[in-house]
């Protein structure tokens, strides 16, 4: 089987990424739950961009924090873990951009010593998902850059 | 077509993947806020590269009419939307490589430990 990517939007106000990966559940879960191992593949080093720093405190009610190295200065993530089920399903919530953010499902199906990855990013409501600028050409997201772009060409 | 939700972490790393200036992608983050942060252009040269670095991945177009530039944002055509999308697949491409190659190292791992294991417990 081809371990393609693919992404599928599943309404206005959900996507759907999955991919096949090349292991049992138990490790593929591992990856995403353990700060050492999910340092080293959440940003490819092709970006050019690292982790500073990463504290998971993977558990129902625990919280997360990303840290990148960023100019002119680092840019954090951080959430909650909303379900924590070991090698199978994470939930976490989104809330660096206020109480509109994404709440993100991730699933691990492991068949035949393989891991279909499931990742879902659902927002709570339409209206949340074009505040957050998504929704149409990234919307009001740009729009707001524009209008900042705007000002400073002059 | 509407571009699929995406998270600031995500739209964060579309502009690194599309090879903003990460200053830029920080501003994209911001203004996903609804919090502007306005930065001086002639400091640092954020407009110099962040603005042409847009308008080669025709994020954006501007119009010079006399002494006055109009510039948007966003308003690209249909086949760019998809051309979008696709970059926000790449960009999850890329993750998961790099996650397939972290799963792959730790199954070498507890294969060389599992045969040490073996070895230590069951001497000729």
């Amino acid at each position: 089987m081809k371990n393609g990517t693919t992404i599928e939007r599943k309404s206005d106000r959900e996507s759907v990424v999955t991919r096949i990966v090349n292991g049992p559940a138990r490790i593929v879960f591992d990856a995403w739950t353990k700060p050492e191992l999910f340092k080293r593949w959440w940003v490819p080093k092709s970006f050019g961009l690292s982790l500073l720093s990463c504290e998971m405190e993977v558990r129902s009610g625990g919280t997360y924090r990303l840290v990148f190295n960023a100019s002119p200065e680092p840019m954090a993530f951080f959430g909650a873990y909303i379900e924590v089920t070991p090698h199978s399903r994470l939930v976490w919530t989104n809330d660096e951009g206020g109480d509109d953010g994404a709440v993100t499902t991730v699933t691990f199906d492991e068949k035949g010593g393989k891991t279909r990855v499931v990742m879902r990013d659902l927002y709570p409501s339409k209206e949340a998902l074009e505040a957050s600028g998504s929704a149409d050409g990234m919307g009001e997201t740009f729009e707001q850059l524009d209008e900042l772009l705007a000002t400073l060409i002059g | 077509m509407a571009h699929p939700p995406v998270s600031l972490l995500e739209r964060f790393l579309i502009c690194i993947v599309l090879g903003l200036d990460t200053r830029l992608a920080t501003l994209v983050v911001t203004a996903g806020r609804g919090n502007v942060k306005r930065e001086d252009p002639r400091r640092g040269g954020f407009l110099a590269f962040g603005w042409a670095a847009l308008e080669q991945a025709r994020l954006v177009t501007t119009e010079k009419v006399g002494r006055v530039r109009t510039c948007k944002l966003g308003s690209r055509p249909l086949e760019e939307e998809t051309a979008w999308l696709e970059r926000y697949r790449q960009l999850w491409a890329s993750c998961f490589d790099e996650l397939n190659l972290v799963v792959e190292d730790v199954k070498r791992k507890e294969r060389i430990d599992g045969r040490k294991k073996k070895t230590v417990s069951s001497p000729r």
